[in-house]
């Protein structure tokens, strides 16, 4: 991968320009057209035309994104057609190109409307790119400029992967791409494939500087012919409009079903992470019912019946003769104990409460200890702890494309 | 030496002699020696005649108390050694309030193994408590005790339960051996001593019918005996207050030689003497105090075994164990000059005895190989009983004197408080 540093400058446009060069003089005409033949981006283009007057009557047919106007010097009749020229052509940014070094002659373009002022003997590409750039920001701040143009795009060249998403989620079979620009919203890609096959929402992964690949729903709005390849561009789709969404991938506790779920489906999911595209994390481990998988309550119960009306029996240990029987056997108001006819016997000097067996209500079950039950919120199931299935709780995370780092480094 | 003995022996006239060997005769040695032997003789008759008949065909339904304070680090061991012994088994292991996660490791053994149930008392309340809580959680006929640092043998709970098919057997004592016998002189000295004083020893008071004692280590009950008494009483000594209470109550008291259970000894002299106090207490507390009443002719409950029983423990127990100390100190003084030779034919005449009662035992034991060492500490076992002679009359006097047994820790203080100071 490699992203194209060190001659492409930040273009505003998020296709090509449509520029009109006024010049009277044929060779600076070819000149500015050599110099500006390696910096515009793809598909722009550059009309001539030899006179104001001509200039004009070209801008009555057609619109333009910005005027590159040539002066041969800084004399005043110039200056005064120029005034003329910029009041007719208020919309469009003007970028004067003049033959003089003059002082004079960029302060009066800067008065009559000019957006920029350059040197044409010391033009260069990116000089004049730059020039554009700052007079369509300008523009776009005055609420001039067409919405396509509102946000900056950068040019990024690296590998790509294009995964169709199908109707019911899952991917589809992967293109390669490359890029070729990125802005914070939209990006585009060169793709060798059938427009067709490329449905309207994709899942793009870019391959970034550190080697890895980081992923971005994407909507492709327009697609173009750049042979031998198609040119899509598209925008980032956020929030509930993207299929891989993180609220898609975190499990919810689904009160009616009684378990944890994704909206996505599991087997769309699988799908996702076959592909290498999602990993899937374990956020917890739950015990679920062994018949129907949703979540039991668990109380400690009867572990015949599963019943959690118990009562468990008192002993009553009497210190002084080391006797130990039920509560009821020591009396029921004045304890005495059965043993050694003690009797008025005080709770803590004389004896203490131990506790005795456990007793089911609704069945025959006596026993020592209660173990732990549980019981299906779903289905109602009872089940001892230890029949419960444990079950993992998934979230998955997708390795997301931030554009702003790409677009720092770019 | 050796001449001047023999001189001095021919020289001695018979009723001399007798005044001599005194303090011999005050020990238990002599009387064991001779009893085991004639039993020994009539059992060799008996065998002769085929009328030797052991059987293991009673199977009752068994519940096995493990009830013990901090003993996390031997409770699982022991918990191996009962559980799957017998086909009719479910085991109680009662924590008496450990600070050590005693209970937390039973609970892990309970959680792989049927049958195991682990109680924990909040509060420590002392061992007969821990073995009364464990009662209402069982149905088993028989319980059986075991310590929480002792290992059975393998049939030991089969041996055990056969004499429960006398429905008026109420308990049985079981074989306590010692498991660390090997680790120094005190513990093969006392290992010796349990082979001669347990497994013999109670085999013969059991053929007398007056056997008082159900060690805690390893004994059995019949629950319904437990229950018609009260369970135990607090202790210390509580195994032996309740055999006595058994033995009020009618139940008869046997022992199982043969179901064997290794047991941890202590390995220092004054842990030894502390546990021999403690046991002697015991003899003051109940047998002179407490169950007295047992030698009323005129109460309703006497039994002529129980009175022969409570007149062995007070003869040869209490007044020879201070007779012979008596005894030894007035020839120490009236006699210094040939005292050295009355304790050397004291000392040759009681190895004699403990010879012929190591042959016994080698008829007797069920593994020769094991218990035939013993015959190796012979030359110490007399000093070594003269070394539980003098710490038995030190226990008997100060419990006689002070009652230090309820000073003693073995029971929690909120419990000591209240109980009854027999």
């Amino acid at each position: 991968m490699s992203i194209d540093q060190s001659p492409a400058e930040p273009t505003t446009a998020l296709s090509a320009w449509r520029l009109l060069h006024i010049e009277s003089d044929d060779v600076d005409a070819l000149k500015l057209k050599l110099t500006l033949r390696e910096e515009l981006p793809a598909d722009s283009k550059v009309d001539h035309a030899a006179s104001l007057d001509e200039g004009l009557e070209v801008l009555h047919q057609s619109a333009y994104d910005a005027i590159l106007l040539g002066v041969a010097t800084s004399d005043t009749p110039t200056m005064d057609a120029l005034k003329h020229f910029t009041a007719e052509v208020d919309d469009t940014p003007t970028i004067v190109l003049s033959g003089d070094d003059d002082l004079r002659a960029a302060v009066t373009a800067g008065r009559n409307g000019a957006s920029s002022f350059l040197l044409k003997s010391k033009l260069t590409g990116s000089q004049l790119c730059g020039a554009l750039r700052q007079a369509l920001q300008v523009h776009t701040y005055d609420g001039q400029l067409p919405e396509r143009r509102k946000e900056p795009r950068y040019s990024l060249e690296t590998a790509a992967v294009i995964y169709p998403i199908d109707a019911d989620g899952k991917p589809g079979r992967e293109i390669a791409a490359t890029t070729v620009d990125i802005s914070e919203s939209g990006i585009v890609v060169l793709a060798e494939q059938d427009s067709d096959l490329v449905p309207d929402i994709c899942l793009l992964g870019v391959q970034c500087p550190d080697g890895q690949y980081r992923y971005a729903t994407v909507e492709w709005r327009h697609r173009r012919l750049a042979l031998p390849a198609i040119r899509f561009g598209g925008r980032f789709l956020r929030r509930v409009d993207d299929p891989l969404h993180i609220s898609r991938l975190t499990p919810r506790f689904d009160a009616r079903e009684m378990r944890f779920t994704t909206s996505l489906d599991s087997a769309v999911l699988q799908e996702w992470v076959a592909r290498g595209i999602l990993r899937p994390t374990i956020v917890d481990r739950v015990q679920v019912c062994p018949q129907c998988q949703s979540l039991p309550t668990f109380r400690n119960g009867c572990p015949q019946c599963g019943s959690a009306l118990t009562e468990q029996s008192r002993l009553i240990h009497h210190f002084a003769c080391a006797h130990i029987a039920h509560a009821a056997e020591f009396g029921t108001k004045s304890l005495c104990c059965p043993k050694c006819r003690t009797e008025k016997l005080v709770v803590g000097a004389d004896f203490e409460y131990l506790d005795g067996t456990h007793s089911c209500r609704e069945c025959e079950w006596t026993d020592t200890e209660l173990s732990q039950i549980g019981e299906c919120l779903k289905c109602g199931h009872r089940f001892v702890g230890e029949d419960g299935v444990e079950k993992e709780v998934f979230e998955y995370h997708v390795d997301r494309l931030d554009p702003l780092a790409l677009i720092d480094r770019a | 030496m050796w001449t001047g003995w023999t001189h001095w022996l021919s020289s001695i006239a018979p009723d001399e002699l007798l005044l001599i060997i005194a303090p011999l005769l005050c020990f238990d040695g002599v009387r064991y020696c001779f009893a085991s032997i004639v039993m020994c003789l009539w059992d060799t008759v008996r065998n002769l005649l085929g009328k030797s008949k052991p059987s293991e065909a009673y199977y009752p339904q068994v519940c096995v108390i493990l009830a013990g304070l901090n003993e996390s680090e031997t409770i699982v061991s022991t918990l191996q050694s009962v559980w799957n012994s017998y086909p009719k088994l479910e085991i109680v292991v009662v924590d008496d309030g450990s600070s050590d996660g005693m209970a937390g490791l039973a609970r892990e053994f309970a959680a792989n193994h049927d049958n195991v149930l682990v109680l924990r008392k909040p509060n420590r309340g002392g061992k007969s408590s821990a073995l009364n809580f464990a009662i209402p959680f069982t149905d088993a006929e028989v319980v059986i005790c075991v310590d929480t640092d002792s290992h059975l043998e393998s049939h030991a709970i089969f041996e055990i339960v056969q004499p429960f098919a006398d429905p008026q057997v109420g308990a049985v004592a079981g074989t306590v051996l010692a498991r660390n016998g090997h680790v120094n002189v005190v513990s093969q000295l006392q290992a010796a001593e349990y082979l001669r004083s347990i497994f013999l020893g109670r085999m013969l008071t059991s053929r007398l019918g007056t056997l008082g004692i159900v060690s805690g280590a390893f004994g059995a009950f019949r629950r319904e005996a437990i229950m018609a008494t009260g369970g135990w009483d607090v202790g210390p000594g509580e195994d032996g207050d309740l055999v006595l209470r058994l033995r009020k109550a009618a139940w008869k008291i046997v022992h199982a030689p043969y179901a064997q259970c290794l047991t941890n000894v202590p390995l220092a002299w004054k842990t030894l003497f502390r546990q021999r106090r403690r046991w002697e207490w015991a003899i003051v507390t109940f047998e002179c105090r407490k169950h007295v009443d047992m030698a009323n002719i005129f109460s309703p409950n006497f039994r002529l075994s129980n009175l022969m029983m409570l007149l062995e423990t007070w003869v040869f127990r209490i007044v020879l164990t201070f007779a012979a100390l008596v005894v030894l100190t007035w020839l120490a003084i009236s006699s210094p000059a040939t005292f050295g030779y009355i304790l050397l034919t004291n000392y040759a005449l009681y190895c004699g005895l403990e010879f012929l009662q190591w042959l016994v035992l080698m008829y007797y034991s069920p593994n020769p190989r094991r218990d035939g060492w013993s015959l190796a500490c012979l030359p110490l076992v007399p000093p070594y009983y003269l070394f539980l002679k003098i710490a038995s009359a030190v226990a008997i006097l100060e419990e006689f004197l002070w009652r230090r047994s309820y000073d003693d820790n073995f029971v929690p203080l909120h419990v000591r408080r209240v109980t009854w100071h027999w």
